[in-house]
């Protein structure tokens, strides 16, 4: 007999519908699987015979093929075992498939039958609802996060007994918790699905329905800063960078509190909508860095890989292609602590995805998208010891503070708005009671330089922020009067800036005055701008390229 | 061939430097003649006493020709070489001991007749010490003393950048071939001294690396082209004090900067004064010693503050020369972060102040 089910498989964060076709023949007993699957995918005629034959259910020696159309998209992971059993016990004439023509399955089973969560539930649950399914059969373990996919029914199960109880009819709701969000939500219009923007156009916050009430979202990053003490400077450049979404380096001695502000950064980001939480949740979900009980994120991320991570762990990749620390960090807050000690092929890997916000990540075996927009931070010290400027204890050499300088990539700096410098913390300062603002006050007014922002790209038809600007809209949206213009003539010259940076400074200047809600772009606010600029040109002036004069 | 160029080929290795060629000319009775000599000769006299020298010497004689091709080039490109035997041979070089036999120089040699200060320091130095260092170089070249110095980070850089702000001349002499600007970062002032304000000077070939022992080596010449030695800044133990060593060689007058006695980069000029150094207090200290009058008022470090608006005094009052952090400044003056920045960059346009590195702001002086 045939049958026929349906499943989702992923390609990178996008999802496609599978169809499972059995056929069981009489012939030379046996069970073959076609259709571009990757060896863990192959596996599961091993686990799939044992699993129903433990699950008390007597199989006769046939000859079964399983297909999987499309048969010439590759398929990975181990999403595919339960469909595959259901379509083999339906062969065996246990259901009748046409009745299933709605659903779909995704599972991982064990050889005793039972059924095991996998990886990229919540995607493939989205892609399920978005191809039409109205029913979603998922192991146990992945229910809560194919719920998040709202106007779809989603059936936990724990084993293979309990599928084909629902299969042939005998399932008894009492049993299970099926999770059927209000259908007057499916009325909403699906424009709420907008793609992953660090930016998102803020819908009426639901996180409170999935158990995330703002003070725990508050409480999930478990730092806030208050208890950055001193570095006002510092602290200023990061709301600066988070208002107007500009990428951030910090630079300075050793122990002045680069990383402490970094960690802090994502509680100052603007508060997640659900929309924005679930795009964000996908990438977790693909990586299974979701747990059970808790489906959606609920938090901004803030990724600190190590300075000796791969470029596949980086920007996504590996044999079974994942998103990388990069794709993790959407929505949030990347972190690169000793920057210069990176690998500058890993550091390339951020060109695309700090231009496109997005990463492609190109392989033999196709090629996988997955979002990238986040919020560069560096940190770095000024030289290898860490102490400079301070002399009395660093006696690195001008040539050495000079290498170690010099790792930093030139592409990479381009693409840095505001550089900052830390400076050594007091004794006084460290103890001191004086207490600094708590991330919610600071959170409140880079929500409302957000809203400027929006407003102001509301005609470009994105949600974009300063960050974004291109050339052409810097100088639509950064105009400047006489007095400001003979005043970044003079620094243009005194400094001898390139025109890159001018136009940073510009950027820079726009999310200050929009800080200080003000139209006009003034005096003070260029200053303040020009003084976090960035240092690609101190550290790649144009005349130093002449070694020999001859 | 002529002498000249028969020195220029015996100096080519530094395997042969000034005594071992001296002592050939002395028994040969000229350069021209020593080439001529068989390195046996040499070894039995005890004039080529290794194995280094000699094999020196052997491909001296072998690539002459290449040597010849080589010095044709260097003069194509502009730099010239002056041997002992030329007329415009320094005379200050000529009374040194151990001088050099031949100098490579591109733009021109400083003047005899003219009055002529060399000024070292240490490159590791506080920004108190490139302001006095560009300050007294500034006055001393506006009154027509020339500053030779040494194209290194901090004092010497600094030192050459004001006399060429003033529109003097200044004299870099170089650890490598003239040809090499070392370090790069110089190139402005290089580039500067080469064309009309100054000269760069070398013994070293064209294109010789910079080697450790070269820099030791130079500051003898740095020393001889000094009528006196000024020293800005220096620790202990550093190069200032082998050029200081030469310069008392030489019977030069040595005048250094006083120190404050907390502070490392003191320490070594104190020691000088310690020594009988010359306190350098103002620069009519050194046009004095030269007897060319007074350069007047000494102004570092005197500012006419009236034209500053209040709020501008006030942030600059909370600087010093040393550099501080724009959040220190701004909790000294009890402002805010932003205004304090735009004061401080109105300041820069004035000339007041100055940023000397990111987020750091100092008094100019």
């Amino acid at each position: 007999m045939f049958a026929k089910i349906k499943t989702a498989g992923l390609r990178g964060i996008e999802g496609f519908m599978v169809e499972v076709e059995a056929d069981m023949q009489t012939g030379l007993p046996g069970f073959y699987l076609t259709g571009a699957l990757s060896s863990e995918t192959r596996e599961a005629q091993y686990r799939i015979m044992n699993a129903i034959k433990n699950s008390g259910i007597r199989m006769e020696p046939r000859k079964i093929t399983v297909n999987f159309s499309p048969a010439a998209l590759r398929k990975d992971g181990t999403s595919y075992d339960l469909p595959i059993a259901v379509a083999v016990l339906c062969a065996m004439g246990l259901a009748d498939y046409k009745e299933f023509e709605h659903t779909a399955f995704f599972g991982e089973t064990g050889l005793d039958g039972s059924l095991k969560p996998v990886r990229g539930a919540l995607p493939m649950a989205f892609t399920c609802r978005e191809n039409g399914a109205t029913r979603v059969i998922v192991p146990k373990g992945n229910e809560a996060e194919a719920a998040l996919a709202e106007g779809i029914e989603v059936i936990g199960c724990r084993d293979i007994p309990e599928v084909l109880s629902i299969l042939n009819g005998s399932w008894s709701s009492r049993d299970h918790r099926s999770i059927c969000t209000s259908w007057e939500e499916e009325c909403d219009p699906p424009e709420r699905r907008s793609g992953v923007s660090a930016f998102p156009k803020r819908t009426p916050d639901r996180s409170t329905s999935e158990g995330w009430s703002a003070e725990e979202a508050a409480g999930a990053y478990r730092v806030d800063f208050s208890e950055v003490h001193g570095q006002e400077y510092l602290k200023r450049a990061a709301e600066v960078a988070v208002s107007g979404g500009h990428n951030f380096l910090m630079s300075g001695p050793a122990g002045t509190g680069k990383s402490m502000i970094a960690k802090r950064m994502p509680t100052i980001m603007p508060d997640l909508g659900r929309d924005e939480d679930i795009e964000i949740s996908k990438i977790y979900s693909i990586c299974g860095l979701l747990s059970e009980d808790r489906p959606l994120l609920g938090h901004r991320p803030f990724r600190s890989p190590h300075h000796g991570i791969s470029e596949a762990a980086f920007a996504g990749g590996g044999n079974m292609v994942m998103p990388g620390e990069i794709s993790l960090a959407s929505g949030g807050i990347l972190f690169l602590d000793e920057l210069p000690l990176f690998q500058r092929n890993t550091l390339e890997m951020l060109r695309q995805p700090l231009e496109d916000k997005r990463i492609t990540v190109t392989r033999m075996k196709g090629s996988y998208t997955y979002p990238a927009d986040f919020i560069l931070v560096g940190a770095m010290n000024n030289c290898p010891c860490g102490h400079f400027p301070d002399r009395s204890r660093c006696h690195c050499t001008k040539a050495q503070i000079r290498a170690y300088m010099g790792r930093l990539s030139k592409p990479l700096l381009e693409r840095i708005d505001i550089c900052a410098e830390a400076r050594p913390v007091g004794y006084g300062e460290l103890t001191g009671t004086v207490s600094s603002e708590t991330s919610a006050v600071i959170r409140k007014r880079v929500e409302e330089t957000r809203l400027i922002q929006e407003e102001r790209f509301s005609t470009l038809g994105r949600s974009a922020c300063n960050g974004q600007m291109g050339i052409r809209e810097v100088e639509h949206y950064c105009r400047l009067g006489k007095e400001e213009t003979d005043f970044m003539r003079e620094i243009y010259q005194m400094r001898g800036l390139s025109g890159r940076t001018y136009h940073k400074i510009l950027k820079v200047a726009r999310t200050i005055a929009d800080m200080s809600k003000s139209d006009n772009i003034g005096i003070s606010h260029l200053a303040e701008a020009v003084e976090l600029r960035s240092m690609e040109d101190s550290l790649f002036p144009a005349g130093a390229s002449a070694k020999e004069a001859f | 061939m002529d002498e000249r160029t028969a020195l220029y080929l015996l100096y080519s290795s530094e395997e042969l430097w000034t005594n071992t060629v001296s002592a050939m000319r002395t028994y040969a009775g000229s350069y021209e003649n020593a080439l001529f000599v068989p390195p046996a000769t040499w070894r039995r006299e005890g004039i080529l006493r290794n194995s280094k020298k000699e094999s020196a010497f052997t491909s001296i004689i072998q690539n002459r020709q290449p040597l010849i091709d080589k010095l044709k080039r260097y003069e194509a490109m502009g730099i010239k070489m002056v041997t002992h035997l030329d007329e415009c041979f320094p005379e200050r070089l000529r009374n040194i001991p151990d001088p050099p036999l031949l100098l490579w120089v591109l733009g021109d040699l400083p003047r005899d007749d003219i009055p002529s200060v060399s000024i070292v320091g240490a490159r590791e130095c506080s920004e108190y010490g490139t302001g006095v260092a560009e300050y007294f170089a500034k006055e001393l070249a506006e009154a027509g003393v020339q500053v030779v110095s040494g194209l290194a980070y901090g004092i010497d850089s600094a030192a050459g950048r004001g006399a060429v702000n003033a529109g003097g001349r200044s004299f870099a002499i170089l650890g490598t071939g003239v040809n090499n600007c070392y370090p790069k970062e110089m190139y402005p002032l290089y580039r500067n001294l080469i064309n009309g304000h100054g000269g760069v000077i070398s013994e070293f070939m064209p294109g010789a690396p910079p080697l450790r022992q070269h820099f030791v080596m130079r500051n003898r010449i740095i020393a001889g082209f000094g009528d006196v030695l000024l020293v800005i800044e220096a620790k202990e133990k550093s190069g200032t004090s082998i050029t200081v060593g030469y310069a008392l060689d030489q019977g030069k007058d040595i005048f250094a900067l006083p120190g404050r006695i907390t502070d490392p980069l003191g320490y070594g000029c104190n020691r000088l004064l310690k020594d009988g150094a010359i306190p350098l207090t103002s620069p009519s200290d050194v046009l004095e010693y030269f007897g060319i009058g007074e350069s007047g008022q000494m102004t570092l470090g005197l500012k006419d503050l009236s034209s500053l608006s209040p709020k501008e005094k006030i942030v600059w009052d909370n600087l010093s020369v040393d550099p501080r952090h724009i959040e220190d400044v701004a909790l000294r003056s009890g402002m805010p972060l932003q205004e304090v920045l735009a004061l401080l960059y109105r300041l820069e346009h004035k000339a007041f102040v100055t940023a000397t590195g990111s987020a750091y702001w100092a008094r100019r002086m």
